[in-house]
């Protein structure tokens, strides 16, 4: 089971992923804002799922370059979207997968294993 | 006589055509110009030249054909028979001008000749990125509740527990609320936009319709306060606007689900009615997220949403700009400010019939 940070500026969205992903034995942590001002999650996460857009911006996307930078290549990050171009997205910031909303659930928990 | 007087007349039509028109040799040179190109390209006298000059300050939009400046004409003209149309776009005074362009080729007295036309598409083009973008944004908001109900449906198809089971469900339909009201919205913002709606008005007691919209309310949401403050120094039966009942409803019941979209439940909804001047006001007072000082005019416009009600990821931004349009169709205004210590005041005012 991994640990998972998850990022998305939907905090209904976010409550619901949550509960769906500790009911299949995840740890999970929720984020609704791109600030890294919890320097344990960048320690504890396996796992970051990381939405593109945040307000009217790509917020997620400064989001990844940054976190490439303080975190070990061991460690994935997935990128999620309603854009239709999030594989572009996924392969200008080098993310490990990307995935497209609205998905369905098993094909994110089949993204999740380690 | 008949031929000079054909010519004359020609030439005044040539003139007075509010499409440009241009008459090149075959290297580009401008030969003639009417007054819509003159003025259209914004070419001096002096500068009027050659084409070339406005070709090479121009962007194609659609081909890379005039990648080769020079070749401009042999490709514009030559290959394309009997006509080409392109749209370009042109800065000029830092303003962005799309023209549609098309050209012709002739042959006068043996000599190869090319008409080029201009017409001003500016605004056509405007309205089609306008457009464009609103599709974008439209398919992106349509999927945020329906990547909700996903994942709703996936738990409620695995879990029995009856609260987690009844809070879903009511998500789930909250979402499909949600879409519904997307989708009104913006056959409402399509009607209005159009001026396709034509407003049935007649003279209306303010107090009683606000008093229907806020019954309304507190059957959907029992659980939250509203209270309705009259001023006591008025007589309710004066305060009559001339307006559409169903669209003015359609105003309360948004300012109203705004207030309760965006505070927590406990906090109450205070709706305050009093005379100005010649006009009635109605004052809606959350206690909710509240919204920046710097977003308090933009809120109107269409699309236009805070950070905070992002998050809280409902709507699509249209409803205040459909409310600000009735409210104007009926001679009013809306303005917003903050409350304090949180929240938003929403203020209509409206005038009164004589």
């Amino acid at each position: 089971m991994a640990s998972i940070a998850l990022f998305d500026d939907n905090e209904v969205y976010l409550e619901i992923l949550q509960q769906i992903l500790q009911t299949e034995g995840h740890d999970v942590s929720v984020h609704s804002s791109t600030s890294l001002d919890s320097p344990g999650v960048l320690k504890q996460a396996d796992i970051f799922l990381i939405d593109v857009w945040f307000g009217t911006e790509k917020a997620g996307l400064s989001l990844v370059k940054k976190l490439k930078q303080q975190i070990s290549d061991s460690k994935k990050i997935i990128l999620m979207s309603s854009d239709s171009d999030v594989d572009k997205y996924a392969s200008e910031v080098t993310a490990d997968g990307y995935i497209q909303k609205p998905f369905d659930i098993p094909k994110l928990l089949s993204m999740l294993t380690l | 006589m008949i031929v000079k007087k054909n010519t004359s007349s020609l030439k005044n039509i040539f003139e007075a055509v509010g499409v440009g028109i241009l008459c090149c040799d075959s290297t580009g040179k401008v030969l003639e110009a009417n007054a819509a190109a003159r003025q259209l390209l914004a070419f001096e006298p002096k500068r009027l030249a050659s084409a070339r000059d406005f070709f090479a300050e121009s962007i194609p939009l659609d081909e890379e054909i005039f990648t080769d400046e020079n070749a401009y004409l042999d490709q514009l003209v030559a290959s394309r028979i009997p006509h080409t149309f392109y749209p370009f776009q042109f800065m000029y005074h830092r303003q962005s001008i799309t023209y549609l362009v098309s050209a012709t080729k002739t042959l006068q007295s043996g000599e190869r000749r090319s008409i080029i036309t201009f017409y001003d598409v500016s605004k056509l083009y405007e309205h089609k990125s306008a457009q464009e973008l609103f599709v974008r944004s439209f398919a992106h908001e349509l999927k945020q509740p329906l990547s909700l109900m996903k994942a709703c449906i996936y738990y409620l198809q695995r879990s029995s527990e009856k609260k987690s089971v009844e809070k879903y469900s009511n998500q789930l339909n909250d979402q499909i609320n949600l879409i519904t009201q997307m989708i009104q919205d913006i056959v409402d913002a399509t009607r209005f936009s159009l001026n396709a709606f034509s407003l049935d008005k007649k003279n209306i007691v303010v107090v009683p319709l606000l008093r229907k919209s806020i019954d309304n309310f507190k059957a959907m949401y029992p659980s939250r306060m509203i209270i309705m403050h009259v001023d006591k120094k008025i007589d309710e039966t004066i305060l009559v606007v001339s307006a559409d009942e169903a669209r003015l409803l359609q105003v309360f019941n948004n300012l109203l689900s705004n207030a309760e979209k965006y505070s927590e439940v406990q906090h109450q909804i205070n709706v305050v009615i009093s005379k100005e001047a010649d006009s009635v006001k109605i004052d809606c007072i959350d206690q909710g997220i509240g919204i920046p000082e710097e977003l308090q005019e933009k809120i109107f416009e269409p699309y236009v949403r805070t950070r905070n009600a992002r998050k809280k990821g409902k709507g699509l931004g249209l409803g205040l700009s459909l409310v600000k349009n009735i409210i104007t169709r009926h001679g009013g205004q809306i303005t917003v400010k903050s409350n304090q210590p949180t929240g938003s005041i929403f203020s209509i005012l409206l005038p009164l019939s004589r």
